[in-house]
């Protein structure tokens, strides 16, 4: 209105004036107006008033699965369990993987069981922002109420740490926590894990846990330019990792080109050794020491028998016989902390 | 003549394991370090599975191959780790000589290891756990995402990471603590050694060697 106003009382002069003044101004209107609405946009599901009674030893197990001890301790730092991670250093910022110990001030103390829920298969925090999806969230989204419930249970034997996490280092415009609103709409996607009716036990149980839990495709499935899973190269590798390191690929042809079998590759998950003798570097070494060697012999086995068999056919092929490269053994998250933080 | 045959195996092997790496560029004391480094690879993968048991327990070369690893690790190791010797072609990241405290104890332990299976060799593998133990730890859930801890054996504090760690634990990381090697070890299984000698390459890897392109 103002500028049909100036365009018929003004001259040239000014008309050409309002029109450079506009095009600073009309988009800083959009994008307040953009804003407004993003921040307005709620998200996230009520959580359940009431959860089922907890059982801290398979919370525990879940949580050791899952990755959150892992990420949220620095274990290099020799720091104190879940009272904050290593920093994740990314192209959006660097994020630190907070402190959630029961400490009220410091960790989530002041926590309901249904924040803790809706944080952890929601993604979304108890004042309603969008967690930053480093943090894994949208892996654990098939949780049952019952897992919630566990995982609570463990969370609350662990000893109260009163120092906090340092804050995400993120510049504007990843800063815009309702901006994640917008990425949450593009990518955010609730895992399949559900078992498949003609598998076999062990291969569901494998589709929960690479699916699930040890989202396995943070790491070896390639991210698009803002950061969702590239759907079509899953598990395909992906060399642009937090810290420029790399993660190979774990198709299950690749695998069992590489000499990878159900035997071995759960062996490797329990000890780290490779088909050829190597041991696994970067944090891969860090996902079999602080993961995957605190899981059972038979969730190893599952894991393997699902990456090699994704299809579920019963049918895994005998690995090639002499394994010239291990792919795996080069996955270097040097500067990374495989596990998920917020 | 057993002794020979295996001696000349692995003197093929090495030389072969040399020249593959003569032409990935390496030279000097890189190029000596990753002949070290394929040297204990290539026995560890000879080991593995004769440690899984899928393939007989040879006493002998259990020992002879926990002799090379000892061979190679320790002192032996840190002399091919001069200050900053990241020249050409090299896995070796400079925290190496950040944290050489961390890295020297890692290189004693796994010589301690080495050298404890070697005269262990003789002690076999630990027995397998009794149906009667593998059913007390099933998991009954079904398809419960949770699973169980109990075949694990791990406590809800060692799972979730607060108070003292077990020897499990310990042995799973990797340890660089000294006080574990204060143990008699040789009086442990062959694959409770082999274990600790895999954790403490894998510990090493994790922190002191980059990945490769």
């Amino acid at each position: 209105m103002l500028f049909l106003s100036c365009a018929v009382s003004c001259g040239p002069e000014l008309t050409m004036r309002g029109l450079i003044r506009l095009s600073f101004v009309f988009p800083a209107i959009v994008a307040g107006i953009g804003a407004g609405v993003l921040a307005l946009w709620p998200i996230g599901e009520v959580e359940p008033a009431s959860f089922p009674s907890g059982d801290a030893e398979r919370g525990a197990y879940l949580a050791r699965a899952s990755g959150c001890v892992s990420c949220h301790t620095s274990s290099a730092a020799k720091g104190l369990a879940l009272a904050g991670g290593a920093p994740l250093d990314t192209p959006f910022g660097t994020f630190v993987p907070p402190n959630i110990t029961p400490h009220r001030e410091a960790g989530i103390g002041q926590w309901t069981v249904q924040d803790f829920a809706k944080a952890v298969r929601q993604g979304v925090s108890p004042d309603g922002d969008p967690y930053y999806p480093v943090f894994t969230y949208s892996f654990y989204a098939g949780f049952t109420d019952q897992d919630i419930a566990d995982l609570w249970e463990a969370f609350r034997t662990v000893p109260a740490v009163g120092v906090a996490a340092p804050p995400h280092d993120v510049g504007f415009p990843f800063s815009f926590r309702s901006g994640l609103k917008l990425w949450r709409a593009a990518y955010l996607d609730t895992p399949e894990t559900d078992a498949l009716m003609g598998t076999s036990s062990p291969w569901n149980r494998g589709r929960q846990l690479v699916e699930g839990a040890a989202h396995c495709a943070a790491c070896h499935t390639g991210r698009t330019l803002a950061g969702g899973l590239d759907d079509g190269a899953r598990f395909a590798g992906n060399d642009s990792l937090p810290g420029g390191s790399k993660a190979p690929p774990i198709l299950s042809d690749v695998l069992l080109a590489k000499g990878w079998g159900v035997a071995n590759l759960a062996y490797a998950l329990q000890s780290g050794i490779l088909p050829n003798g190597d041991a696994f570097g970067g944090s891969m070494a860090e996902v079999v020491a602080e993961g995957t060697s605190f899981l059972s012999d038979a969730d190893r086995e599952a894991i393997a028998t699902y990456l090699l068999d994704p299809e579920g056919t019963g049918d895994i092929p005998a690995p090639a016989p002499t394994p010239i490269e291990t792919p795996m053994a080069g996955m270097d998250h040097s500067q990374m902390d495989m596990g998920n933080g917020n | 003549m057993k002794s020979q045959w295996t001696g000349a195996i692995a003197l093929a092997a090495s030389a072969v394991a040399a020249v593959a790496l003569a032409h990935t560029g390496a030279t000097g004391v890189v190029l000596d370090r990753m002949n070290g480094m394929t040297a204990m690879r290539d026995t560890i993968a000879e080991l593995a599975p004769m440690m899984q048991g899928t393939v007989p327990y040879d006493t002998f070369i259990v020992s002879e191959g926990a002799s090379v690893i000892a061979s190679h690790a320790g002192g032996t190791m840190l002399s091919l780790f001069p200050e900053n010797s990241l020249e050409g072609v090299t896995y070796a990241k400079p925290e190496i000589w950040a944290d050489w405290q961390e890295f020297a104890a890692l290189s004693e332990e796994l010589k301690a290891y080495a050298d404890a299976l070697a005269e262990a060799a003789p002690n076999g593998l630990e027995p397998a756990s009794s149906p009667a133990d593998e059913m007390a730890g099933m998991d009954h859930s079904g398809m419960d995402m949770t699973g169980t801890s109990q075949p694990t054996g791990f406590t809800v504090a060692e799972l979730m990471g607060y108070g003292a760690a077990s020897e499990k634990i310990a042995v799973t990381r990797g340890t660089s603590d000294p006080t574990i090697l204060e143990l008699d070890l040789t009086t442990l299984a062959a694959d409770d050694l082999f274990n600790r000698i895999s954790a403490t390459c894998s510990s090493c890897h994790a922190q002191f060697r980059a990945g490769r392109n």
